[in-house]
């Protein structure tokens, strides 16, 4: 059957990618031009020989590139992601704790970027050409146009410094003890610790960093679904559905808007995927300790274990997510088919 | 007979029918665009005058960009200063006037460089098939597999942050959209008429391919670019808001910005640049979308 | 439909508005008002926040700025420091004798001392914990290399031999590379101390989550970039802290620190830089403190012809140290800054008085430039790491500077780099000219010993050989060993007047430390080995 041959190539596919992207940053990140060894040891130590050797056989670092390459990956096959340089915990450990972060922040982003987008595409198409559609267009085009981390400042700078509405950096307030022991999604722990007041502060310091990394997603999908809805609705079987008499409404509902939000679903899909690894800038001005802000930290570190580890994840969830979003689609478009 | 053939043939008068020039056709396209299309227009307005900007700069600039003056550190926005200073007293109009020059050049710049490569690359691709191309799409998938910053960021810590290394960064990071568009033209065009018609007259592959299906590929490769333009600018701004761009003491619209978040409470050092950002995108933006929602009827149509 | 849409709007909207102007005290108001009903101040927990450089919680191992804060309020020490750095006080060693030749040094322990374990503290845990941190050749041995052996001849007395004498030792046992640690909670846990350490010690990781001291706080957790909670030691032998709890949240960004302190989300805000401390004058709720640390950033040339090209003549060397804008430099480092006269800084023994203003002097800086054979300048690399100088950017520091040299006429050309790829080339003294700062190890002017030729610094970094300046090298050589203090003094004076003309060094600003406290927050002051005397704060 198409569909499985499909899945199974999309599979291959990904293992393919990721030693793919695993060799990638494997030889990027030697070739940086500077030693681990030099950044870690003291002055003194950088003397002694015998330490600088000491301390390249504890990170392997006397071996060969491709020796330290093949001990990862079988190290890796165990579920061992190696021992971070900067943290000194294991990578695994530490993805662990600032995943969840990232995640928690993308998916209320892509919520406030869905429900918006959706609703100023329709709006826009309905209303096309008049001066509401013009607006909004406006909007959208400035959501794709806006440099994030400027827009970032200039909301806390607003909400936060000015105007006192919206807490500031980090994701819960400085009086609350941060959750632990918890899934580290800390709408859903606080809601299992049934902490109310926690939970809304939680919801509060997410709105901002939302709202600023939704608006790119939320100007694509207000652009796609006027686009489709339009093309749609200039479709035969609309004028029937009109003509045998329709309200307005459920024409829409019912028969225009499936189909029209078909496309929007790979835009959420590449809009997802790219939260989750286009949020370094954003987490940084905002405090928000997640794997973008892992990751930068880990790459002006020269963290290797963690700089690759770091690649892997975010390469590993864009490609499924990917393949989600194209199953998806054509699971509801029957024009397309699989060879 | 030959009589009212030969009459027809002389009242029948014979014009010469010249196709207008490449430049006249894309100046004719331009101004139709303008003129249907207000959003399009006010776009290209805008950055006609960001790239005038961007030549005259040095002739307009009030004040040296590179001037530095502690006396008159952080001072806001007035008469003397339109944007007001910077944290070592530099005008910070002038260098936003003077920041124009790379920021603006650079995704300009990284736009050509992509869409050539991945035009080159996907053509070849696509024309040659089979298993090479194979190979060369599942190289290209591969670094779109990665979400563009942090392979950008990488790409230029790993070399070394520099303006050069911060282009290649970025044009590594998009190339293969362009790879993948010309890759699906090409396999569509290559079961094309006109291309079964010349190849049964003899004509060579390279023929084919620069003739018949480069021509009918402008088309979308033109839509990628124009809509990646905006792109490009906001994602060279971010490295060089990261630090990774130019060296200081050059003024770059990211880095500037960066320069004035420590220092919230003097917000014009920050607003100014990222403003400045903010228009050249939205008109780069409008203009793309310009482009695009002309193209896509037009597809539709010959479909 | 008009009407659904509308709907969904009003939902939007609603959803909003419940979300932004819902109360819950502190994060709303701007102004810090934050002494209302719902947000009495909470007396038992104080909350710092900071940008952290913290790598490891084990004594032996670390040597960041900000874990001499933590470990000062969680180990204890033999001697201590209080209020400043000028001179030592006794602490758990309640007095002390020294050798005629100034090589062996005995302890009295205090006693009755007890870990917050419940284990006693004797003289077999101050042996273990020196030897371990020299055995464990880890970042934090260095202070230990002058020390020969470490014994215990009874419970409460601790004699220490030296190779040669050291007039720095009592200052270096003050500091974090000699908390006294619980020898035998630590060695539950894989932590050695004797010979072959460097292989057999597992306790580091412990140590990142637990701590083994005496002081009046214990280390309840760590989470990496996130925080640090310190939870009173409820076996303290002392008097008990006022704060119950101590948490040091990582917010790297001075803005927030400042915006949190001003709404009373936090009690002190310490990574505030001049500016955006000046922006707090005038609020009541908030005192600014300001001291002068120790902190010199210097601009470093390369003393080897080939790397450092024209910079390797003293004479450029010398032109270089007057082209320089010290005050426009002091400046952009804030208020309270100097500029010392060379390596040593002001408020050390033997320092001389910083430069005064105006010291700059462009055409005196020419002329050397043109005897020396560069009439028109020439042209360089200024390295610049991206890093900060109590909270000032280097970059910043380097655009300043490259602006006077131009003046003088040698052009530089910024490179930028991340801090840990500079430091390689930095250590390996490849770097023609830079700008590297430094922060003291222990106080004791001595420390700056390591600028000096074959030094740690300048001799490995800066290629600056003794054979080039023997004189310099050895007044270097006699000050390590030098034990009275006139004579100190007098050799230091001499030191810093030589170095005038024959340094490759620019020490172009001591910077000033601003930070900012609730005004209920009392005994938050700076120390500079400490930073902030945590047991000392109270709110």
């Amino acid at each position: 059957m198409g569909l499985t041959r499909y899945l199974i190539r999309r599979l291959v596919f990904l293992v393919f990618t990721l030693i793919g992207v695993s060799l990638m940053v494997f030889i990027l990140s030697h070739m940086v031009p500077a030693d681990p060894v030099a950044a870690n040891l003291s002055q003194a130590n950088l003397n002694n020989p015998e330490l600088i050797a000491a301390f390249k056989a504890k990170w392997g670092l006397d071996q060969p590139l491709y020796v330290q390459y093949f001990t990862y990956i079988k190290n890796f096959l165990h579920g061992d992601m190696g021992t971070s340089i900067r943290t000194k915990r294991d990578v695994l450990v530490d993805l662990k704790q600032y995943f969840p972060a990232t995640i928690e922040l993308s998916i209320f982003s892509i919520i406030i970027a869905v429900v918006l987008g959706i609703l100023f595409g329709i709006v826009s198409a309905i209303k096309r050409n008049s001066f509401i559609d013009q607006i909004l267009r406006a909007v959208s085009v400035l959501g794709v146009s806006l440099p994030q981390f400027w827009f970032g400042l200039a909301m806390l700078y607003v909400f936060y410094y000015k105007l006192g509405w919206l807490p500031g950096p980090g994701r819960i307030g400085a009086g609350f003890a941060t959750p632990t022991g918890g899934t580290g999604f800390f709408l859903i722990d606080a809601m299992k610790m049934k902490d109310w007041a926690l939970f809304k502060d939680v919801l509060r310091h997410l709105l901002l960093p939302a709202i600023v990394l939704g608006a790119f997603t939320m100007g694509l999908i207000t652009r796609t679904t006027r686009a489709g809805l339009l093309e749609v609705m200039s479709m035969d079987y609309i004028r029937t559905a009109r003509a045998k008499g329709l309200k307005e409404k459920a024409v829409i509902m019912k028969h225009a808007l499936g189909n029209a939000l078909i496309p929007v679903i790979t835009v959420i899909g590449l809009g997802f995927g790219n939260l989750l690894g286009g949020t370094v800038v954003i987490e940084t001005i905002f405090g928000w300790p997640g794997v973008g802000q892992y990751a930068y930290k880990s790459a002006t570190f020269l963290d290797f274990p963690a700089i690759i580890g770091v690649s892997l994840l975010i390469a590993a969830i864009y490609i499924v997510i990917n393949l989600i979003t194209d199953l998806l689609y054509g699971i509801l478009d029957p024009r397309v088919r699989y060879e | 007979m030959e009589n009212k053939e030969l009459n027809l043939q002389e009242k029948i008068p014979q014009t010469e029918y010249k196709k207008p020039n490449v430049f006249k056709r894309m100046w004719n396209f331009f101004f139709n665009m303008c003129r249907s299309n207000f959003l399009f227009a006010l776009g290209a307005i805008i950055f006609t005058l960001w790239i005038i900007i961007c030549f005259i700069s040095p002739y307009i600039v009030p004040y040296d960009p590179l001037q530095q003056d502690m006396a008159i550190r952080f001072s806001a926005p007035s008469a003397a200063h339109w944007f007001g200073t910077d944290n070592l007293g530099r005008d910070i109009f002038s260098r936003v006037l003077a920041g124009s020059r790379i920021s603006i050049s650079a995704g300009v710049l990284t736009i050509i460089l992509s869409a050539t490569v991945g035009t080159i690359y996907g053509g070849i691709s696509g024309f040659v098939g089979g298993v090479v191309d194979d190979v060369l799409m599942r190289l290209a998938e591969l670094v779109i597999s990665f979400p563009a910053i942090i392979l950008a960021m990488t790409i230029s810590v790993a070399l070394g942050p520099s303006l050069y290394n911060t282009l290649l960064a970025i044009v590594i990071v998009t190339w293969p959209s362009y790879a993948r568009v010309m890759r699906s033209m090409v396999i569509t065009l290559r079961e094309n008429e006109y291309v079964e018609a010349a190849k049964s007259l003899g004509a060579s592959s390279a023929r084919i391919l620069f003739k018949e299906i480069l021509p009918n590929s402008i088309g979308p490769i033109l839509v990628l670019s124009t809509l990646d333009l905006g792109k490009n600018i906001l994602t060279f701004a971010t490295l060089s808001f990261l630090g990774l761009g130019s060296p200081p003491p050059t003024p770059e619209w990211g880095r500037m910005v960066s320069d004035g978040v420590k220092d919230f409470a003097y917000w014009w050092v920050s607003t100014f640049p990222g403003l400045a950002i903010l228009t050249v995108a939205l008109a780069a933006n409008f203009m793309g979308d310009g482009v695009r929602d002309y193209m896509d009827p037009k597809l539709r149509k010959e479909i | 439909m008009k009407k659904k849409l509308l709907a969904l709007l009003l939902v939007v909207a609603l959803v909003f508005s419940l979300a932004a102007c819902s109360g819950g005290g502190e994060d709303t108001a701007p102004e810090g008002d934050g002494e209302g009903e719902e947000t009495a101040v909470d007396t038992d927990n104080l909350i710092i926040a900071l940008d952290p450089d913290f790598v490891t919680f084990d004594p032996g191992r670390a040597y960041e700025a900000a874990t001499n804060m933590v470990f000062h309020a969680v180990y204890e020490t033999l001697t201590v420091f209080q209020d400043n750095i000028e001179e030592v006080k006794p602490k758990l060693a309640t007095s002390w004798e020294i050798s005629e030749d100034g090589k062996t040094y005995t302890f009295k322990l205090q006693e009755g001392v007890k870990f917050a374990s419940g284990n006693d503290l004797t003289s077999k845990d101050v042996k273990w914990s020196f030897d371990r941190v020299k055995n464990l050749k880890s970042n934090a041995s260095a202070l230990a290399e002058g020390i020969a052996s470490v014994e215990a001849p009874d419970d409460y007395t601790v004699v220490i031999n030296l190779n040669d004498p050291d007039p720095s030792l009592l200052a270096k046992l003050a500091t974090s590379s000699f908390c006294v640690i619980d020898s035998v909670l630590a060695s539950e846990n894989g932590a050695v101390a004797e010979e072959g350490a460097d292989q057999a010690d597992t306790a580091e990781e412990w140590f990142n989550s637990n701590s083994a001291g005496s002081g009046p706080y214990i280390m309840k957790s760590y989470v990496p970039d996130t925080e640090v909670v310190l939870e009173a030691n409820p076996n303290y032998s002392g008097e008990a802290p006022a704060c119950k709890t101590i948490t040091l949240k990582d917010l790297p960004d001075g803005n927030t620190q400042k915006m949190m302190l001003q709404n009373g989300d936090i009690d002190i805000a310490y990574n505030l830089n001049a500016d955006q401390a000046k922006e707090l004058e005038g609020n009541s709720d908030v005192t600014i403190k300001s001291a002068l640390t120790m902190t010199i950033t210097n601009l470093m040339m390369n003393a080897d012809p080939e790397i450092g090209g024209p910079f390797a003549d003293k004479k450029v060397q010398q032109a270089v140290r007057y082209a320089i804008d010290y005050d426009g430099l002091k400046v952009l480092a804030g208020e309270g800054s100097v500029t010392p006269k060379g390596i040593i800084q002001v408020g050390f023994l033997g320092a001389a008085d910083p430069l005064p203003e105006g010291y700059r002097d462009v055409e005196k800086a020419k002329q050397l430039l043109a005897e020396a054979g560069y009439p028109d300048g020439f042209e360089c690399t200024l390295d610049v790491a991206e890093y900060f100088s109590e909270g000032v950017s280097w970059i910043t520091f380097g655009e300043k500077i490259k602006a006077d040299l131009e003046e003088v006429g040698i052009k530089c050309e910024i490179r930028t780099s991340e801090l840990m790829v500079g430091l390689e080339e930095y250590r390996n003294g490849r770097q023609q000219l830079a700008i590297w700062n430094w922060q003291i190890d222990y106080p004791d002017p001595n420390n700056q010993l390591a600028f000096l030729p074959d030094g740690t610094v300048g001799g490995v970094r800066m290629n600056w050989k003794k054979e080039v300046s023997p004189e310099i090298y050895e007044l270097g050589e006699n000050l390590k060993k030098t034990v009275d203090t006139q004579e100190r003094i007098d050799q230091y004076t001499k030191l810093q007047d030589l170095m005038v003309d024959d340094s490759p060094y620019c020490t172009f600003v001591q910077s000033a430390r601003k930070f900012a406290v609730r005004s209920n927050v009392q005994g938050a002051d700076y120390i500079d080995v400490y930073k902030l005397d945590l047991p000392r704060i109270s709110k």
